[in-house]
C-alpha cells in the first residue's frame, strides 16, 4: 500500500516471469515504426557492435588484456598482424578474385622487399605473413576494417589519443550482440581485474557496456528500493492496523487485476510488451487509487462518484490524447494506462458496492488549513512556472535514459566529436540487390571524395572477379609461370603465395559474394543476407548531400535525434490540447470558470514544486520526468476535483474527504520516496517529479485551493 | 720388394734429424704450443664477463660520435632450407647516451630500419616517410630493446639486456636475460681496431643470421 504503485510494477514484472509476457527492451521502440525498424536492422550488423574503453594514461597491458579476451573479436589498439590472424587466410585465399595479376616486375620488386624485411630479426610472425602475402595486401584489409570505426582520433603510441589530453580510446568490437549482458559483464570484470589500476583510469562506453551497466544498476536499485519500500510498507501497515484501518488494503486488489489485464491485452495486441511500459503504465494505472480512497473513506462527501467520474475523465483525456503519439513506446504506455485505469475504475465501482459499510475506513479528524499565505503561495508558484516556461528546455534525448555519470557523458561527447568526426551515413541493402547499386555508391563516393565501405570494398563485383580469375589462370596455367622463372630461394620462401596462385588453386576458386573477412558489413540474425554500406562524410553538410543523392541512406545520429524531436513536436500540440480538453471537461461539470480554475490549483503547486527542482537536478528534466509530471497531473486534477466537490456539494460537513486526500497524497509521496535512493537516472527522473509534485499537490489541496474555493463561492 | 726388404739385414730404424738437445727444444716448443691451444680452448668454454670488463673491451665505442660500415648478411631459415642474402650500410650516430641507428639494406631491395631508444621505424621507399615496424608496443619493445642494445654497441645497455661471456680475445657471447626473447644468443667478434667485425645471431627457432661488417669508419669526440 505504502508504495503500492511501485509494487504494481513489481507485480507485473513477477507476472512476466510466469511467461505470459514477452518483454522487449529494444531502443527501436523509441522511434516511429518505419525508423525504428531501420535502427533494429542496423544492430544486426557486427560492424555496429563497437563499444569503447576510454583510459586516462593508458598502458600497453590494457591492449593486451582486451586482445586476449575471447568475447572481443577486435580491439582498436596496437594494430598489427595479430589483429588479422583469423581474417588473413580467407582474405589471401580470395586475392585472385580481388585483383588482376600484377606485372611480374612489380611482383619481383615486392618479393625482394619482402626478402629484405624477412632478413631482419623482426620475428617469425612477420616472416610468415611475408611468405604468403609478399604484395602486402593485408594492410589493405587492416585499413578497411579500421575505416569502419567512426572515431577521428590521432593514432599514436599504439592508442587512439584524444587531442591535448592524456586519454585514449580503444574501440572494442564484441563477438556477440549487446543484449548478452552477462557476457559483456564478464569481459568488463576480466579487464578490470587484469588491469587492477595498472592500465590507467578506465571508462566503459558504448551500446554493450551501456546496456550492461543499465541492467546492473537497475537490478541494484530494485533491490534497494524494494527493501526500503518494504520497510515503509510495514510501518504504514502498522499505522493502519493500530488505527483500525487495515481494510484499506482491500482496495489494492482491483488495481492489481487491472494492471494484469492491461498488460495481457498489450502483450496480446503487440505480441510483446516493452519493459518501460510495464514500469510506467502500471504506475499511471495507480492513479486509480485516488478514486478508491475517495469512495472508501467513510463520510468523504456527497456525489463522490460524480467527482470521481470528472477526475477519471480528466485523467483519461490526457492518456487518450497522448495515445495518438507517433512514438510507439509512448503510445503503448498510454494505451496500457487507459485500459488499466478504466478497468480499475469499474472494478472499484463494483467493489465499493460489494464491500459492507463496516469495512470502510474511518476518517481522521483533519481539515484544510486557513492561511493568509495562500494567495502569495499561488502567485509565487505561477511566477516560478512562468520563469521555467521561458528558460527551461527539457532534454528528451534517448541518451538521457541511459545510466552514466556526468564525466562519462562528457567523455562520450568528446569521443565522437574529437578531430571533427562526423557521423557516418549508412544504407542497408536487401538480399539480392543488384551490384550496380554498390557500383553507384562507389562512383558517387569517388566523385565527391567520400570514404566508403561497402561490399565492393572487400570484394569486387562478380564480373570483375571472373575477369581477374581468368587473367590469373592465363598466367599461372601457362607454360612459364613466374614461379618457374625464379630461383630455388624464392620458390621455397614464397611457397605459400605460389600455392595460392597455382593453377590447381585457381581452378578450384569460384567467384563469390561473401567471405568471413567482410563479416562487419554482413547482416546476421534477422538481417541475414543483407549488406551494409557506410559513407564517412569529410566535411560538414556532406551528410545531407549523401542522403539526398543516395536513396535509402540515413544517419544513426539523426535517427536517434528523431525521438526528442518527435516528442517535442508532439508536446507542442498535445499539452495545450490536453489543458483545453481538461478545462472543457471541468467547466462542463461545474459551469463556473472560478471553480474550473480552482481544480487546477493543486497541479499548479505540484508543478511549481517539481519543475524548478528538476531544472537543477543532476538527473535533468527528460522524457521520464515528463511521464512523472503526467502522473502528478492526473493525481492533482483528481484532488482538485474532489476538493471542489467538497466545497460545492458537501456543505463542509463531510470531512472524510480530507483523510482520503491525505492518504492518497501520502501513498504517492512515501510510495515514490525510495526512488530517490536509486542510482539509475531513469528511476530518479521518475522519483523526483513524483515526490516533489505530490508534495506540492498536497500543499495546494490543503492550503491554497480551500482559500480560492471560499473566495470563489463567497462571491 | 717387401720380401727382399725382410731378407735384408739393413737397419731400417729412423735416424734422428736433430741432436738430443735440439729434440728437447722441439718438444718444449710443441708443449708450449699445445698449452697455448689448450689455453685458447677457453674460447669454447665461455667465461662470464662484467659490464665493466665489456666496457673496457669496447673502449673504441666510448667516445664515438658516428660510425659507418658496410655489411653483408646471410639469414639461414633452417626449416625452409633457405639462405637469404642481403647487403647494405650501417650508420650509428651518438649524442651523449642516445644513439640513432640506421640499418639500410640495398640488396635485394631498398629497406631502411631506423632504430632509436623509443622507436623502430621501417622505410620501404627512399624519400618516403617511415612507419613503426610493429604497432604493438609490447611486441615492439620485445624486439627493440635487445636490438638497440647491441646495434648501438652500448656496453651499459648490453649488460642490462644480456648475460655476457667472453669467448677469448675480441670475442663475446651475449645471451638475452629476457626468457621469452626470440633471440637465443649473439656472438660478436671484434677486428684489430676493436670495432665489431662480425655478428652471429642465433634465433630460438634455430634460424641464424650472420652479419659481416667491412670498411668501418668512425669519428670520435676530441
Amino acid at each position: 500500500m505504502m508504495r503500492t504503485r511501485a509494487i504494481l510494477t513489481l507485480f507485473l514484472l513477477a507476472l512476466t516471469a510466469c511467461k505470459p509476457f514477452k518483454v522487449s527492451q529494444s531502443s527501436d521502440f523509441f522511434l516511429p515504426p518505419e525508423l525504428g525498424s531501420r535502427l533494429k536492422e542496423l544492430q544486426e550488423f557486427p560492424g555496429a557492435w563497437w563499444s569503447y574503453v576510454v583510459a586516462i594514461r593508458p598502458q600497453p597491458l590494457l591492449c593486451d588484456a582486451l586482445k586476449n579476451e575471447p568475447g572481443v573479436s577486435r580491439a582498436g589498439c596496437n594494430y598489427g598482424p595479430r589483429d588479422l590472424k583469423e581474417l588473413l587466410s580467407p582474405w589471401l585465399h580470395d586475392y585472385p578474385l580481388r585483383s588482376a595479376p600484377p606485372d611480374s616486375a612489380l611482383v619481383l620488386d615486392k618479393m625482394n622487399l619482402s626478402l629484405a624485411k624477412a632478413s631482419a630479426p623482426l620475428g617469425s610472425e612477420i616472416v610468415e605473413i611475408l611468405r604468403s602475402d609478399p604484395l602486402g595486401t593485408y594492410e589493405e584489409l587492416l585499413g578497411t576494417i579500421q575505416a569502419l570505426n567512426p572515431l577521428k582520433l590521432e593514432y599514436r603510441g599504439g592508442f587512439l589519443r584524444f587531442p591535448d589530453s592524456d586519454a585514449a580510446a580503444v574501440p572494442v568490437l564484441f563477438d556477440f550482440p549487446r543484449t548478452e549482458t552477462d557476457r559483456t559483464a564478464a569481459v568488463r570484470e576480466k579487464i578490470e581485474s587484469t588491469c587492477a589500476g595498472k592500465c590507467g583510469e578506465l571508462f566503459f562506453i558504448g551500446p554493450h557496456f551501456g546496456t550492461e551497466r543499465n541492467k546492473a544498476v537497475i537490478k541494484a536499485d530494485v533491490e534497494r528500493v524494494t527493501w526500503v519500500g518494504t520497510l515503509l510498507f510495514v510501518i504504514f501497515l502498522g499505522v493502519l492496523v493500530a488505527t483500525g484501518r487495515w481494510t484499506a488494503l482491500l482496495i489494492t486488489v482491483p488495481v492489481f487485476l487491472a494492471v494484469a489485464v492491461a498488460g495481457l491485452l498489450i502483450n496480446e495486441l503487440h505480441g510483446q510488451i516493452h519493459g518501460l511500459t510495464i514500469a510506467f503504465g502500471s504506475s499511471l494505472t495507480g492513479i486509480a487509487f485516488d478514486y478508491a480512497f475517495h469512495a472508501f473513506v467513510r463520510n468523504s462527501g456527497v456525489r463522490v462518484w460524480h467527482a470521481n467520474m470528472i477526475g477519471y475523465f480528466t485523467t483519461i483525456a490526457v492518456f487518450a490524447v497522448m495515445a495518438f503519439s507517433e512514438i510507439p513506446l509512448l503510445r503503448e504506455i498510454m494505451v496500457f494506462a487507459l485500459v488499466g485505469i478504466s478497468l480499475a475504475f469499474i472494478l472499484f465501482y463494483i467493489a465499493i458496492r460489494l464491500i459492507p459499510e463496516q469495512y470502510q475506513i474511518e476518517p481522521f479528524a483533519i481539515s484544510p488549513v486557513q492561511s493568509s499565505a495562500a494567495p502569495w503561495l499561488l502567485g509565487a508558484s505561477l511566477l516560478l512556472l512562468a520563469v521555467c516556461a521561458v528558460f527551461l528546455r527539457p532534454d528528451f534525448s534517448v541518451q538521457n535514459l541511459e545510466q552514466s555519470t556526468l564525466r562519462e557523458r562528457r567523455i562520450t561527447r568528446e569521443l565522437f566529436s574529437s578531430g571533427g568526426a562526423l557521423p557516418p551515413v549508412v544504407r542497408v541493402h536487401s538480399e539480392g540487390v543488384p551490384e550496380s547499386e554498390f557500383e553507384k555508391e562507389q562512383a558517387y563516393a569517388t566523385e565527391n571524395g567520400i570514404r566508403l565501405v561497402n561490399r565492393l570494398t572487400f570484394l569486387p563485383g562478380l564480373a570483375t572477379q571472373e575477369s581477374n580469375l581468368a587473367a590469373w589462370r592465363a598466367l599461372s596455367c601457362g607454360k612459364d609461370p613466374l614461379e618457374k622463372q625464379l630461383s630455388e630461394t624464392y620458390r621455397r620462401f614464397f611457397s605459400p603465395y605460389f600455392s595460392l596462385v597455382s593453377c590447381d588453386s585457381l581452378n578450384a576458386l569460384a567467384a563469390t559474394t561473401h567471405s568471413s573477412y567482410a563479416r562487419a558489413i554482413r547482416g546476421e540474425g534477422d538481417a541475414q543476407g543483407k549488406w551494409l554500406s557506410t559513407f564517412f562524410p569529410s566535411k560538414a553538410g556532406q551528410e545531407n548531400e549523401i542522403r539526398e543523392a543516395i536513396a535509402g541512406t540515413f544517419s544513426v545520429r539523426d535517427l536517434i535525434a528523431l525521438f526528442p524531436a518527435r516528442i517535442k513536436k508532439e508536446m507542442q500540440w498535445m499539452i495545450p490540447f490536453i489543458l483545453l480538453l481538461n478545462l472543457g471537461i471541468v467547466w462542463l461539470s461545474y459551469r463556473s470558470w472560478k471553480v474550473t480554475l480552482a481544480v487546477f490549483i493543486p497541479f499548479t503547486l505540484g508543478a511549481a514544486f517539481a519543475v524548478p527542482a528538476l531544472a537543477f537536478s543532476p538527473s535533468g528534466f527528460g522524457f521520464v520526468s515528463l511521464v512523472g509530471m503526467l502522473m502528478v497531473f492526473g493525481t492533482a486534477t483528481d484532488f482538485g476535483v474532489f476538493c471542489a466537490n467538497y466545497y460545492i456539494n458537501s456543505q463542509l460537513t463531510k470531512r472524510g474527504i480530507w483523510t482520503a486526500l491525505l492518504i492518497s497524497g501520502l501513498v504517492s509521496i512515501l510510495g515514490f520516496l525510495p526512488l530517490l535512493l536509486a542510482d539509475h537516472v531513469v528511476l530518479r527522473q521518475l522519483g523526483e517529479p513524483l515526490v516533489l509534485g505530490s508534495l506540492g499537490t498536497l500543499i495546494g489541496t490543503f492550503f491554497v485551493q480551500p482559500w480560492w474555493m471560499r473566495y470563489a463561492l463567497a462571491r | 720388394m717387401f720380401l727382399s726388404a725382410l731378407k735384408s739385414t739393413r737397419d731400417f730404424s729412423p735416424r734422428p734429424f736433430f741432436s738430443l738437445a735440439r729434440r728437447a727444444l722441439v718438444i718444449r716448443v710443441l708443449a708450449l704450443v699445445t698449452l697455448g691451444i689448450i689455453g685458447d680452448v677457453s674460447w669454447a668454454a665461455p667465461k662470464p664477463m662484467t659490464g665493466a670488463e665489456l666496457e673496457k673491451e669496447l673502449a673504441q665505442y666510448k667516445n664515438i660520435l658516428s660510425l659507418d660500415a658496410n655489411f653483408d648478411q646471410v639469414k639461414e631459415i633452417k626449416s625452409l632450407k633457405v639462405k637469404l642474402k642481403s647487403s647494405g650500410t650501417f650508420h650509428l650516430r651518438k649524442a651523449g647516451d642516445i644513439s640513432e641507428v640506421e640499418w639500410q639494406v640495398s640488396k635485394p631491395s631498398f629497406l631502411k630500419l631506423k632504430i632509436t631508444p623509443a622507436s623502430l621505424e621501417i622505410f620501404e621507399e627512399e624519400g618516403k616517410p617511415g612507419r613503426p615496424v610493429v604497432e604493438n608496443q609490447e611486441a615492439q619493445a620485445k624486439i627493440l630493446r635487445p636490438l638497440y642494445a647491441w646495434l648501438s654497441v652500448s656496453s651499459r645497455l648490453i649488460s642490462e639486456q644480456y648475460h655476457i661471456f667472453s669467448l677469448g680475445k675480441k670475442s663475446f657471447r651475449l645471451e638475452p636475460k629476457e626468457e621469452n626473447s626470440p633471440v637465443k644468443a649473439l656472438r660478436i667478434l671484434l677486428d684489430k681496431q676493436k670495432y665489431v667485425s662480425s655478428v652471429l645471431l642465433e634465433e630460438r627457432s634455430g634460424d641464424e643470421i650472420r652479419i659481416t661488417f667491412s670498411g668501418t669508419k668512425a669519428a670520435h669526440a676530441p
